[in-house]
C-alpha cells in the first residue's frame, strides 16, 4: 500500500487520487492529471479498491429506471403550457428601458445602423424601379375617389378579378379577405362536425387535433367521423392523437372489422409503446376469433412483455371459449 | 430532468410549465452572455432546487412513482415471463435496489442531488452545471464528491448482485478504460 506517488512533476496522495478517480470515471479529468492518477492507482492497492467501489456504485446506480417522460405526458405538458401562455399577459418592458436599449445599441454600432439605413433605401429604390411605379400585388390600395363597396380593414388574401372599361378610368377589383369567425353548436351539427374533421385532418396544432377527437368521440357511428378517426389512428404523426383515436373507436371494435384491422396494424407497426398497449387492450376486449393466428404469433414473438401477455390472455380465452 | 428528480408526472408537469412560463416572462431580460440553452437550464435548475428544498422541508410528501412501461413497473406487478431478466427473485431484488437508490438520492442535500442528477444521469459537463446553477466548477466538483460519498455509504452493501457486472472485492483491470 502506498500513500503517495511521484510522476514527473506531479505528486499525488491517496486522498487526491480518490477525488481524481471520481472525475476520471466521469471523463472530467485533464490529460496530465489522468496520467498521474492512473500511475498512483496502479501502485496503490487501497486506491484500486476505492476505484472498484466507485465502479460498483456506478453499476448499482445504473439499475435506476431512466424515468424519461412518456409521449402522452409531453403532449399534455405542451397543451397545458399553450393554455397557460394564452392566459399569460404579454411581458411588458418599460418604455424607458426599451429606449435605453435602443440607444445603447445605436451608440455601440453606428456603422451597423447606417448600413441598415442604406440597405433599406436601396431596396426601396430597386423595388420602385422594378414595379415601374405600379402598386405591388396584394396591396389593397385605391385612389382617394374610389368607391369601395365592400372593403373593410382586413388583410387581402387573393385578388380574383379586375374589371375596367376602355372608355373610362373606373376599375373594379374583387379580392378575398381573411377574417376570424366562430361557429357554435354540438359536434352532431354537420357544419361543426365538418370543421372538426377538417381540424383533425389538416391542422398542424396537435393540441387542436386532440380536442377535435374529444369532441367527435361520441359520434363515431357517423361514417365521416369513423373514417377520419381510422385515418388518424393510422397516420397522425402525434402518438397522443393516435392513442385517442384508438380510445374513441374502441367500443365499436367488436362489431367493425375495419377498426379491428387498423388496431391490429397499430399493435404490429406503431412505434409508440403506449399506442400499441392501448390497441392490444381494445383488441383483447373485441374477442374476434379471426385474430387468433396473429395473436398467437404476437404472444410468441413480440419483443414487448405486456403485448405478449395480453395476446397470450386473448389466445387462452379463445381456446377456453372453443372448449365450451 | 424534472421527471428524474420528482419521479412524479404531476410534479414534473408543474416544473415544465413553470420553467417555460418563467422563460417567457423573463425573455426580455435575457442577455447574450450565455446561450439560450444555459439560460433555460438556469431557470429549470432554480425551480428544481426550490422544489427539492420544499420537499426536504416536508419529507412526508416524498413519493416515488414508477411510470407505466418501465421495467420497474413490470417487476413490481410481477408480470409472468420466461426470460431470465424477469425471474421473480431477481425482479424483487431489482425493485428493492431501486427503492434503496431513490431513498439514498432523496437523502442528499438539494444542491448535491441536483448536481448529481445533472452530471450522472443527464450527462452534463461540470462547467455547464456550474453555469446553470450559478457557481464555480470547483464547487460543483465538491458537491459531486460529497454526493458520491453519501451514496457510497448508503448503497455500499448492495454490491453482491452478480447481474450488475461487479463482484464485491473485485479490483478493476485498469481505470479510465
Amino acid at each position: 500500500m502506498k500513500d503517495d506517488t511521484t510522476m514527473g512533476d506531479s505528486h499525488v496522495d491517496c486522498e487526491g487520487a480518490r477525488r481524481s478517480t471520481l472525475l476520471l470515471l466521469y471523463d472530467e479529468l485533464p490529460e496530465s492529471d489522468r496520467l498521474s492518477c492512473q500511475a498512483h492507482v496502479g501502485a496503490c492497492a487501497a486506491c484500486r479498491l476505492a476505484v472498484a467501489e466507485e465502479r460498483r456504485l456506478h453499476a448499482i446506480l445504473a439499475e435506476r429506471p431512466a424515468g424519461d417522460p412518456a409521449d402522452v405526458l409531453l403532449d399534455r405538458c405542451r397543451r397545458d403550457l399553450a393554455l397557460a401562455l394564452d392566459r399569460e399577459e404579454r411581458p411588458r418592458v418599460a418604455f424607458a428601458a426599451r429606449m435605453r436599449a435602443f440607444f445603447m445599441q445605436a451608440r455601440l454600432s453606428p456603422a451597423y445602423g447606417l448600413l441598415i439605413l442604406a440597405c433599406g433605401f436601396l431596396a426601396g429604390v430597386v423595388t420602385l424601379q422594378a414595379s415601374g411605379g405600379r402598386v405591388p400585388r396584394g396591396v389593397a390600395s385605391a385612389p382617394s375617389d374610389a368607391r369601395d363597396t365592400s372593403r373593410t380593414e382586413v388583410p387581402v388574401e387573393n385578388i380574383r378579378s379586375l374589371d375596367s372599361g376602355p372608355g373610362h378610368d373606373q376599375v373594379r377589383v374583387s379580392y378575398d379577405t381573411l377574417q376570424r369567425a366562430s361557429l357554435e353548436g354540438t359536434a352532431a351539427d354537420p357544419e361543426v362536425r365538418d370543421m372538426l374533421l377538417r381540424t383533425l385532418r389538416g391542422n398542424l396544432n396537435a393540441g387542436l387535433r386532440l380536442q377535435a377527437i374529444d369532441a367527435l368521440r361520441a359520434h363515431t357511428d357517423q361514417e365521416p367521423v369513423r373514417r377520419a378517426l381510422l385515418e388518424t389512428m393510422h397516420s397522425d404523426g402525434n402518438p397522443g392523437a393516435r392513442l385517442k383515436a384508438i380510445e374513441a373507436l374502441g367500443r365499436r371494435a367488436p362489431g367493425d372489422a375495419d377498426i379491428r384491422g387498423a388496431m391490429l396494424a397499430a399493435v404490429q407497426n406503431d412505434r409508440n409503446h403506449g399506442v400499441r398497449v392501448r390497441a392490444i387492450d381494445a383488441l383483447a376486449r373485441a374477442r374476434d376469433p379471426q385474430m387468433l393466428p396473429t395473436m398467437e404469433r404476437l404472444a410468441r414473438e413480440d419483443p414487448d412483455t405486456y403485448i405478449r401477455m395480453r395476446s397470450g390472455e386473448f389466445v387462452d380465452a379463445m381456446y377456453a371459449r372453443s372448449q365450451r | 430532468m424534472a421527471m428524474r428528480l420528482t419521479r412524479s408526472e404531476d410534479e414534473a408537469r408543474d416544473i415544465y410549465q413553470e420553467t417555460f412560463l418563467r422563460l417567457y416572462r423573463t425573455l426580455g431580460r435575457f442577455r447574450s452572455d450565455c446561450s439560450l440553452e444555459t439560460y433555460l437550464y438556469r431557470i429549470v435548475s432554480n425551480i428544481c432546487l426550490d422544489h427539492l428544498r420544499r420537499r426536504a422541508a416536508r419529507p412526508e410528501e416524498t413519493t416515488v412513482e414508477f411510470e407505466a412501461g418501465t421495467p420497474g413497473r413490470e417487476s413490481l406487478l410481477g408480470v409472468p415471463d420466461g426470460s431470465p431478466e424477469n425471474d421473480p427473485e431477481r425482479a424483487l431484488a431489482r425493485a428493492e435496489i431501486r427503492r434503496r437508490i431513490e431513498s439514498a438520492l432523496a437523502d442528499l442535500a438539494p444542491r448535491e442531488r441536483l448536481v448529481f442528477e445533472m452530471r450522472h444521469y443527464e450527462g452534463m459537463r461540470l462547467r455547464a452545471i456550474g453555469e446553470a446553477i450559478g457557481t464555480t466548477e470547483e464547487t460543483v466538483k465538491n458537491c459531486l464528491f460529497r454526493a458520491h460519498q453519501q451514496l457510497r455509504a448508503a448503497l455500499g452493501d448492495l454490491g453482491g448482485f452478480k447481474w450488475m457486472g461487479a463482484r464485491p472485492g473485485a479490483e478493476p483491470a485498469g481505470i479510465g478504460a
